[in-house]
């Protein structure tokens, strides 16, 4: 009797847990869409400025937590998996640069169009080898799917980097029902339900904001900003809507790194090296992970002087770089499916 | 495994829902809108001009090529690449080679599709040809459906010319700005003398 009992308790305070996480997603949600309907511009600065450096070490801190202390068979996929990530991020930085040089001969159509094709080619790769080590499933429509996205890819270059602006907010979100599935399976209906919020808010935006006037800012970094948002290339809705969207997505998936994976994927405090595979096997191993976490910490207080002292160049420069941690997400997640 | 085939099917029809949308007929032109307007008189200017702020007409502006920030101009504001809208823009020239990719990789994409499906056994592997069948249909019968006809002619609506009286009768610049939400017209000394002159009666033939 008093087992039933203490299951019935336990079964209510998981239930509970599950729920005030779900309610934490919904508040950080309709916080970030009030704000970023309300001023666009001055809270895309301001939650890029305050985020984008520590979101990126405590998602550093959380795939160090949950990579495997030895790549063993899976060395291949781990090996193209960094040719990429390093590969793709090079290439990407290094196209502004030679569109600027006058002797180009390739478009930046051509150009970007390239890229992604070989981004698709990689994911698929990817996934195929995935699919053959374990738990194995039916990777066969990698490959019709991976051909179909690069025929869109090819009729409109610019649509697909679009889409990755506004679809990598995302993976966070994914990632983190990665997790619960992992560590805490009774949460994820209460998960699943907040996550509603994200598309009824997304349409709340699209029907105040749709046919707003146009953003105001005339100064490069306003200019940034909207272009980013893709306002060059979806002249149909106003821009006001497209960079309010994309700071919102940007808002919750940085609510979701900074707070929500901390609290629930880290199995310890965050400089407690105990919870990390490879600072487990000792010696060099353990004195790499930690300079490697704190050399990520100096990395934030760099950037956050940086932001102070030339936000624009700062911002361009730290989306470019930041490719990286979108392409790294890809394969950890791959490992987590 | 086969949610993933009918999600990009899926998307990808609704990506060319709007080519459909708009296969023959022109978007409609945006409503007219009350703006503020100001007519000014400068006696050391060298003509009239009409200035428009840009927000006004919802211009678009690609990103500075090679991407960045763009480049800050006198006041502080960007220096941009400004692309015409409306009739006076001109669609680039598709690049070719990238509509001939596009095309073998949709072929390699439904090949590969097929020899997926028809790899697998069972029922799944059977509704999974079906649908592969119909969506190729669908998408046969689209290519088809928009190789169409122009608009059906409007008819034509008699409408009565009414001829105003002409208060001015000359040659402007038409400037654009940042910034701002009233639309100046701004006089040179001839043209507001020939204003106060009062209006021409209307030349009808």
């Amino acid at each position: 009797m008093s087992s039933s009992f203490g299951e019935a308790v336990g079964l209510h305070a998981k239930r509970d847990s599950g729920a005030l996480l779900a309610a934490s997603l919904v508040v950080i949600a309709i916080a970030s869409a009030l704000l970023a309907g309300w001023m666009p511009i001055a809270f895309s600065i301001a939650t890029v400025f305050l985020f984008a450096g520590p979101h990126n070490w405590c998602e550093a801190r959380y795939i160090l937590g949950r990579l495997p202390a030895r790549a063993g068979k899976l060395w291949g996929f781990f090996t193209l998996s960094f040719v990429g990530i390093v590969g793709l991020t090079a290439a990407f930085a290094y196209i502004p640069s030679y569109l600027q040089n006058t002797s180009e001969v390739l478009e930046a159509d051509t150009l970007y169009g390239v890229w992604n094709s070989a981004f698709v080619l990689w994911i698929a790769t990817l996934i195929w080898m995935r699919s053959r080590t374990n738990p194995r499933f039916d990777g066969g429509w990698v490959w019709p799917v991976a051909f179909f996205l690069l025929a869109g890819i090819w009729l409109h270059p610019f649509a697909f980097s679009i889409a990755i602006v506004y679809l990598h907010p995302l993976m966070a979100l994914w990632l983190l029902d990665r997790e619960l599935r992992r560590s805490h399976p009774d949460w994820r209906p209460a998960y699943h339900a907040g996550l509603l919020v994200v598309p009824l808010l997304l349409i709340v935006l699209f029907w105040q904001l749709h046919d707003a006037p146009v953003l105001p800012g005339d100064d490069p970094v306003s200019l940034a900003i909207q272009q980013h948002a893709g306002d060059w290339i979806l002249t149909s809705v106003s821009n006001h809507f497209l960079v309010a969207a994309h700071t919102f997505l940007e808002t919750v998936h940085y609510g979701v790194w900074v707070i929500l994976i901390p609290l629930i994927g880290y199995r310890s405090k965050p400089w407690e090296l105990n919870t990390i595979p490879a600072a487990r096997r000792g010696g060099a191993w353990r004195r790499g992970v930690m300079i490697l976490l704190l050399f990520g910490l100096l990395i934030v207080a760099v950037l956050w002087a940086c932001f102070l002292m030339d936000y624009g160049t700062t911002r361009y420069i730290y989306f470019v770089v930041a490719l990286l941690h979108v392409l790294a997400e890809i394969p950890f997640f791959l490992r987590m499916i | 495994m086969r949610y993933p085939l009918l999600t990009v099917f899926a998307v990808f029809g609704l990506g060319l829902v709007p080519h459909v949308a708009f296969a023959d007929l022109a978007p409609p032109p945006p409503a007219a809108k009350e703006v503020k307007f100001v007519v000014e008189v400068d006696e050391k200017a060298k003509g009239s001009k009409l200035i428009v702020p840009q927000t006004l007409v919802n211009p678009r502006f690609r990103p500075a090529p090679g991407g960045g920030v763009p480049k800050e101009g006198n006041g502080g504001l960007a220096v941009l690449e400004y692309e015409v809208e409306g009739d006076a823009a001109v669609e680039p020239a598709r690049n070719r080679n990238h509509l001939m990719i596009a095309g073998v990789a949709f072929t390699l994409a439904l090949g590969l599709g097929g020899i997926w499906i028809v790899r697998r056994t069972g029922r799944s592997g059977a509704r999974g040809l079906a649908l592969l069948v119909a969506a190729g249909g669908v998408l046969a019968v689209s290519t088809v459906v928009w190789a169409n006809a122009g608009p059906p002619p409007k008819p034509k609506e008699k409408k009565e010319v009414m001829l105003l009286p002409v208060a001015f009768d000359g040659k402007l610049t038409l400037e654009m700005v940042r910034g701002g939400d009233t639309i100046k017209l701004v006089l040179d000394k001839e043209a507001y003398d020939a204003i106060k002159t009062g209006p021409k009666k209307p030349e009808g033939k």
